[in-house]
């Protein structure tokens, strides 16, 4: 079984029972907590925020993976009931250098949707958050010309070059992920997702190693983990409770 | 928030573990040799026709650097290559060198299909065959039965018609 496989099916089952252990630890109540009187909390009016961010994946994994290079950022706005208006974006590409294989691939790529959180509000100066979300995500890849070489023990060696080509990639998105407030609009967080590509038969001729934002691109459904630091300005906020 | 904190770090350290696993390239696991089956048959009436095993046939790939023969023993079906430097092939065929029964010159004439198979592959060529002539020697006909070969190992591709008595 490939090194990567047993990666895979070893960290996907850790990180979703390590998720589900922090879980209750993210919700844990303070001692003001009203949950467990019953009370029923007033209507709140938290305002608006604005958060922008990055994924600090992107500059660890540049360094680690040496054929991939992305980064990432994300923007939210919070909208009403919960639900969070968000765009991101990014850039970023692949080369691959085998033996019998060479090219290289950038691109860039946005991704929009929306993240509802599931925490309830304690009061308008809580905005952690633990949400579950949607995204759509389109983009547009630059492949360089592949050479190739096929190897036959009997026939001979047969080198080619396969030509240049744009195309694009459309894919969807399941999100989950919390995010904390550490200090005074400074916030992180993780988010799991899964993607699903759209148009994966457009790219079937060369699928690149990978794409920026979504991952794998000869897979059709990728795994995906990030991890994000971000910065919030909020305004209108309607007293303080 | 030190719990918090805490598990922010487990996560970055696992994640940055996990995905430190995907450096290498991935093993091939598609295959890559692209063969044509072929199957010879022998006439037993002028319409009905029946797999002939052939005890000790010889098959001989003429390639640009000489000529690379293969004996088979009790053999009706073969697996051959197409060379993929060229739009055609050429195979020597004897169905019984045992009797020292003259050699037939089988020529595959195709269009080859440069197919992607995956990163961890790469490149290979599937063909589409186009015509296939021969000499007469051993060999009444051949019928292409399915032009399209790829790497599908399940499929006869071609059929050799066998004279009674070679």
């Amino acid at each position: 079984m490939p090194v990567q496989t047993i990666c895979r099916y070893t960290f996907i089952p850790i990180l979703s029972a390590f998720f589900c252990l922090c879980s209750p630890q993210v919700v844990a109540q303070t001692e003001n907590d009203t949950t467990d009187t019953g009370k029923k909390p007033a209507t709140l009016h938290p305002g608006r925020q604005l958060s922008v961010g990055f994924n600090l994946m992107g500059p660890v994994l540049n360094n680690l993976v040496t054929n991939r290079h992305g980064l990432d950022a994300t923007a939210d706005y919070y909208l009403k009931n919960e639900y969070y208006a968000v765009l991101e974006g990014g850039a970023g590409g692949s080369e691959v250098h085998y033996s019998d294989l060479k090219y290289t691939t950038n691109n860039y790529y946005i991704c929009a949707g929306f993240n509802k959180n599931i925490l309830t509000r304690e009061s308008n100066k809580d905005w952690d958050m633990m949400f579950a979300g949607l995204r759509a995500g389109w983009a547009n890849i630059n492949r360089s010309e592949a050479s190739f070489i096929v190897v036959d023990s009997l026939w001979g060696i047969k080198e080619g070059q396969s030509p240049a080509k744009s195309f694009q990639a459309l894919w969807l998105e399941l999100n989950l992920g919390m995010r904390v407030e550490l200090y005074k609009g400074i916030m992180a967080g993780w988010n799991v997702r899964s993607k699903f590509i759209m148009n994966g038969k457009s790219f079937k001729d060369l699928q690149p190693l990978y794409i920026s934002g979504f991952g794998r691109g000869d897979k059709n459904a990728v795994f995906d983990f990030n991890l994000y630091l971000c910065y919030a300005i909020r305004w209108n906020r309607v007293g303080e409770r | 928030m030190t719990k918090i904190l805490g598990a922010f770090c487990a996560l970055c350290l696992l994640v940055v573990v996990g995905t430190s696993c995907t450096q290498e390239r991935l093993p091939c696991l598609t295959p890559k040799t692209v063969t044509m089956k072929v199957k010879t048959v022998k006439w037993v009436n002028s319409s009905l026709t029946t797999d002939t095993v052939l005890q000790t046939s010889l098959w001989g790939a003429v390639t640009e650097t000489g000529t690379r023969g293969y004996g088979y023993a009790g053999r009706s079906s073969y697996a051959l290559t197409l060379s993929p430097v060229a739009d055609s092939s050429v195979w020597l065929f004897a169905p019984d060198t045992a009797t020292g029964t003259p050699i037939d010159t089988l020529t595959l004439h195709y269009e080859r299909v440069l197919t992607f198979l995956s990163n961890a592959c790469g490149y290979t060529y599937y063909f589409n065959l186009q015509s296939a002539t021969n000499t007469t020697h051993n060999i009444d006909s051949v019928r292409i039965l399915n032009a399209s070969i790829t790497n599908n190992a399940s499929t006869n591709h071609l059929q050799i018609y066998v004279h009674p008595n070679p």
